[in-house]
């Protein structure tokens, strides 16, 4: 049997794609985009392009980070196409200013205000129940502001191009932002540093 | 020279530079600060802010004067990186942890694909 990922002469045998990257794009997919069925569609387009240009790909990097780099592009194309269109909740969410927070002056209710987050963030990551409160945390984020959060925080897209791509002002991102990761930083602090992070 | 009573009273993990209310000099520097920085909830944006964009010198000096009287202001501005680190780990660690795969009939679906492609 060839061995994965290796670029040996002539054209890869691509329904091998399937079997060696298959689950790998499938889990890359699934946890950008909310649904299996988007996941299916993207992996398989994925693929598709990848038959189309593999004489481009001269085994410069692994086949499994090519794919991958595709499957990036398709996922960014996937939120274009699906605009700027902000829901009811997305509007709700961002009007609210967290006015419970602050006194009437602007500062913090200091009683209520941002705890120090022990156990601290480097050995937090080595726990899996961690992950699972941040997954119900990003869960509660309305659907366009957690888009917008993930193309920026988890990929790392740059500002400038996320405006682009999703066609809205660098003043607009910076809102959805901002909110998102206020409630989010609530969330951790009140389900896990507060809470399970403490016990464990 | 009488300090007066806290209105909003800071629990007693706060470890400000500068909290006010407990001596007159200390007093003093902490209603200074707050004269010259934003408040704390104009803080909390520009702070966000600053993750997508670097700030001009003198918002970031007003920042880091700031904090020297609110420890949660600081903490907010930590915080904010963690949620960077975190977020970057998430997909892989979230990924490994779910164990989910391709359903089999997706796999099919695929090949039938690809072969058609490649024809």
């Amino acid at each position: 049997m060839e061995s994965p990922g290796s670029s040996s002469a002539g054209k890869a045998d691509p329904s091998r794609w399937v079997d060696d990257h298959g689950d790998c794009l499938f889990r890359y997919a699934l946890v950008r985009v909310r649904t299996q069925e988007v996941a299916e569609d993207l992996v398989q387009e994925t693929l598709l392009a990848a038959v189309r240009t593999q004489e481009k790909f001269a085994g410069r990097s692994s086949e499994r980070s090519w794919l991958v780099g595709i499957l990036k592009n398709k996922i960014v194309d996937y939120y274009r196409k699906l605009g700027r269109e902000t829901t009811f909740t997305d509007m709700e969410f961002l009007k609210d200013e967290f006015s419970e927070k602050f006194v009437a002056e602007g500062w913090w209710v200091h009683v209520d205000g941002p705890k120090e987050w022990r156990p601290e963030s480097d050995e937090v990551m080595h726990k899996g129940e961690f992950w699972q409160t941040m997954r119900d945390c990003l869960g509660k984020l309305p659907r366009r502001v957690g888009d917008v959060f993930m193309l920026r925080e988890m990929e790392g897209i740059p500002s400038k191009e996320i405006c682009q791509t999703l066609n809205i002002t660098e003043s607009n991102l910076w809102v959805m932002l901002h909110r998102a990761r206020m409630a989010l930083r609530e969330c951790l602090e009140m389900n896990w540093f507060e809470n399970k992070g403490k016990k464990s | 020279v009488k300090v007066p009573t806290n209105p909003n009273p800071r629990p007693p993990d706060d470890d400000s530079w500068f909290p006010g209310y407990k001596s007159w000099l200390g007093h003093q520097v902490m209603l200074f600060i707050s004269d010259h920085t934003p408040r704390c909830n104009e803080v909390v944006r520009i702070l966000s802010e600053g993750m997508d964009r670097k700030l001009p010198l003198r918002r970031r000096i007003q920042l880091q004067v700031h904090h020297a009287m609110c420890c949660y202001c600081h903490r907010y501005e930590r915080q904010l990186k963690d949620l960077r680190k975190f977020s970057n780990a998430f997909p892989e660690e979230i990924g490994e942890a779910s164990g989910e795969v391709l359903p089999a009939d997706a796999k099919a679906r695929l090949k039938r694909a690809l072969k058609a492609e490649s024809e």
